[in-house]
């Protein structure tokens, strides 16, 4: 073969490559190996689109044409292109999918921004559009820009939209709260003042499945016609309105009810105020006459601690903010069957009564590690304290569950024509409201000038399950739960937990040790002070050089008890280092030198 | 067959090899550990997989430079034509035993997933996805190292030329190549080169979605420039 042809031929052979390339891209064959199928629809998501009657129409603007997007950008956007697609094939026709690239100064991007989706504007002044208008009849929803932090959520967010454009009429949700979830209004902007709040996700959230029917602590009965009755740390409710919900509840309309015994966001805006001048006491969330007539025993003074699932993060270390992972989370229970990482912060505790004529299923349970510490203690005391300070508990402890089956009245006295005296109940109950705001749940980035929301834990997953179950849409919760669940080294885990439970041993003894001396010093001070002597004895400067001397050991013990503390994790790190560095050019010597021994006998 | 095993076993019988096995195990793991595979405290192997494709712009090469270069320098090319072996069966036995060479390499890196399967439960279909991604990322950079020697009897040379291809190759589509050209190229020409990318196949695959568009990319160029590589030692 002559070189010319060679050159011919080889050109022929990468011409072909890349038109049977180009070909074969363009077909929807896709391979998902991952446990949880993210990239593949889900049942639920398949169950959704069998029960839609009605034509949808899902108009997806996706900017394509503009080139300075990077290219992980594209990739996303072809990825929620394919699932878009995956949504219509499976809908049977009943989705009609339409990609539209809304070009720079064109009528599709004058129809994009009329529609509601803003898109995020890039240093050139060209606008990026990557959101979806789904439509059905008169109904419209919109969903302004996908987030690809939320890629694992990517079908929940476009199951959502559909779903949402079933709803004719929203369910109405009552909402009873203590907490600032709305952003305060807007104020005309001053020079160095902050940006405008938004409101918390948790209602933004809610605000897009419900009419949210604001209820105030001081009204007398609840509105009529509610689907879901939220309480989030209630407070100063009158009696005229907790016999209200009591009535609610009993008529078999679901509670999604979240109290707490020490509330830190109200502690930090206390503080706040007392540095201000003005005084303010957090209070607990209480409901005795409702949780004793369901059947749930709840004390408000206390609050739980737990060695193995306290939240530590290198140093810090606070006992009463507690992390539910693997067997601390109820997997039976479909809103929760996939739940992993949910933070409550000051949690307290729930139990069921022996009395009780109603079922419980715990739902979030601490270790058998816990113990319960007074909730003022933890204005006080510094969270290396409250560990000690805590009273161990004999066995794990509740801190959410459902609550179902027959309840009697709360208010048996009451006389009322239509009173129902009993009826089957079903109500969440969770004994932490923290756990819900965003500033313990998400964090807001900026990405070009669009602010998206990334989550931190499973909080907002555990309240929208629970609302969702409790406000009827099964389909969402199943989409939700398969993805976005962390995989953290558990084997690491333990052995935090267990060099924590050492550590605290080692630093009671030691504390317990310095107290002493502290005590022997003080009494023999106040016997001084007694004796009207003002000068320090030679015993008492004995005393006291011995009591600095051991101070200063001990604090160097506890220092020693404190570097020790993360050894065996490190060791294990550079142990599995070293290991897999060295294993394979030490394996591969040992080969060498075995390999050359039978060549040589051969 | 005997062509594979003679090129298979080649790779053992000098020191090179060993050393090659070694260096490329220490890279790949050192980057991995380095990365904060241990701190990140999540059972997956991203650390691992994220490099990789860098790592093997270099290891390939090294593996695949000698397949025909070595022949037409010691001019055992001419003997091997004399052999009842058509030369198409020769291209695939060299290029099968320098695989099954590579193929060596990537198993060596497995210890860190088993480390991840004792230290958590880590998703195991994302790691089969990555390494799968891992052995056909290499396939096609030994295909373009194939044709690379066999046009020159310099191994040094074939080596320098195919890690420029390569890491041309991993460049052409990524976010870099896309910046850089931003302004100046149609939105067409650079979701075409995105189409060409080994970086964002890679990528896909390492999240545990295989997709056609990456498998035909893949294969398709192996067999492209193994058929090159036919074309280049035809007589």
């Amino acid at each position: 073969m002559t070189l010319s042809k060679k050159i011919f031929a080889a050109v022929l052979v990468l011409i072909n490559f890349v038109l049977l390339h180009y070909i074969v891209s363009s077909l929807p064959i896709r391979f998902d190996f991952t446990q949880e199928g993210i990239y593949t629809l889900s049942d639920s998501t398949e169950n959704m689109l069998a029960k839609l009657e009605e034509p949808v129409s899902v108009e997806f603007y996706s900017s394509k044409s503009i080139a300075d997007l990077p290219a992980w950008f594209k990739n996303f956007s072809d990825r929620v292109e394919q699932m878009m697609e995956q949504y219509e094939k499976a809908s049977g026709g009943l989705i009609k999918l339409k990609v539209i690239d809304p070009k720079p100064d064109s009528p599709e991007e004058e129809r994009a921004i009329a529609a509601g989706l803003n898109g995020t504007e890039l240093p050139n002044g060209d606008r990026v559009f990557l959101g979806m208008v789904v439509a059905q009849g008169e109904t419209e929803t919109i969903h302004p820009f996908f987030n690809w932090d939320r890629e694992t959520f990517l079908e929940y967010d476009i199951s959502k939209a559909i779903y949402e454009t079933q709803l004719i009429t929203k369910p109405r949700l009552g909402l009873i709260t203590s907490l600032p979830l709305k952003a305060p209004p807007a104020m005309p902007m001053m020079p160095g003042q902050q940006q405008q709040q938004s409101d918390q996700i948790i209602l933004s959230q809610l605000e897009t499945q419900f009419e949210i029917v604001e209820v105030d602590p001081s009204e007398s009965a609840l509105p009529a016609d509610l689907d879901l009755l939220a309480l989030i740390h209630p407070k100063n409710l009158s009696e005229d309105l907790q016999y209200s919900i009591d009535q609610y509840a009993l008529s078999g309309k679901p509670v999604f009810l979240s109290l707490d015994p020490s509330s830190v966001m109200e502690r930090e805006q206390g503080r706040q105020q007392m540095m201000m001048g003005q005084m303010s006491q957090p209070t607990p969330s209480d409901l005795p006459e409702l949780l004793a007539a369901w059947g749930i025993e709840y004390d408000v003074s206390q609050v739980l601690t737990d060695q193995t699932n306290s939240l530590s993060q290198g140093r810090f270390t606070q006992p009463a903010w507690l992390i539910f992972r693997n067997e601390f989370v109820n997997r039976d229970l479909l809103p929760s069957s996939e739940l992993d990482g949910v933070l409550l912060l000051e949690a307290g505790q729930l139990k069921h009564a022996a009395d009780a004529t109603t079922a419980w299923e715990p739902i979030l349970t601490t270790s058998a590690d816990s113990g319960q510490v007074q909730s003022m203690m933890l204005q006080f005391s510094d969270p290396s304290q409250i560990g000690r300070q805590a009273e161990p508990l004999s066995e794990p402890a509740t801190v959410a569950g459902l609550l179902t089956g027959e309840a009697q009245t709360a208010f048996p006295e009451r006389e009322d024509d239509n009173k129902k005296s009993s009826g089957n109940i079903t109500v969440f109950i969770i004994a932490d409201s923290d756990f819900l705001l965003d500033q313990f749940s998400v964090q807001r980035v900026n990405f070009l000038g669009m602010q998206q929301v990334q989550k931190l834990n499973d909080n907002q997953d555990l309240a929208n399950n629970f609302i969702e179950y409790l406000g009827g849409s099964r389909d969402l919760i199943g989409i939700r739960g398969k993805a976005g669940a962390s995989r953290p080294f558990d084997v690491v885990q333990r052995m935090e937990a267990e060099a924590q439970k050492l550590y605290q041993a080692k630093l009671e003894v030691v504390e317990a040790e310095l107290q002493e001396t502290n005590q022997k010093l003080s009494q023999i001070l106040s016997e001084q002070t007694g004796s009207g002597i003002i000068y320090a004895t030679p015993e008492m400067e004995e005393l006291i050089a011995e009591n600095q001397k051991k101070q200063a050991e001990l604090k160097s013990q506890i220092r020693e008890i404190r570097s020790g503390l993360r050894q065996g994790i490190d060791r294990l790190g550079n142990t599995i280092g070293a290991l897999n560095l060295l294993w394979a050019p030490l394996g591969l010597l040992a080969f060498a030198l075995l390999f050359n021994r039978m060549r040589k006998s051969n | 067959m005997p062509i594979f095993k003679k090129e298979f076993l080649g790779y053992f019988r000098s020191p090179v090899g060993y050393v090659i096995l070694a260096v490329f195990h220490v890279m790949v793991i050192g980057l991995a550990l380095y990365s904060g595979y241990y701190s990140r405290n999540e059972a997956n192997l991203n650390s691992l997989f994220r490099p990789l494709p860098w790592i093997l712009i270099v290891f390939i090469p090294a593996v695949g430079m000698r397949l025909w270069a070595e022949e037409k320098r010691s001019g055992s090319i001419e003997l091997l034509f004399t052999l009842p072996i058509s030369p198409r069966s020769a291209v695939v036995a060299k290029f099968l035993a320098a695989l099954a060479f590579i193929g060596i390499g990537l198993c060596l890196t497995f210890s860190l997933a088993l480390t991840t399967g004792y230290l958590g439960d880590p998703d195991w279909g994302v790691i089969f996805a990555g390494y799968v991604g891992a052995l056909l990322t290499a396939s096609a950079f030994l295909s373009i190292t194939a044709v690379c020697s066999a046009l020159t009897k310099n191994q040094v040379i074939a080596f320098v030329i195919s890690v420029m291809i390569c890491l041309f190759a991993t460049l052409v589509g990524s976010d870099w190549l896309a910046q850089f050209l931003g302004n100046s190229a149609p939105t067409a020409v650079l979701d075409f080169l995105r189409l060409l990318s080994f970086e964002q196949h890679f990528a896909t695959m390492s999240k545990g979605l295989i997709d056609i568009s990456a498998l035909s990319f893949y294969i398709v160029l192996t067999l492209a420039c193994l058929g090159i590589n036919m074309i280049v030692i035809e007589r």
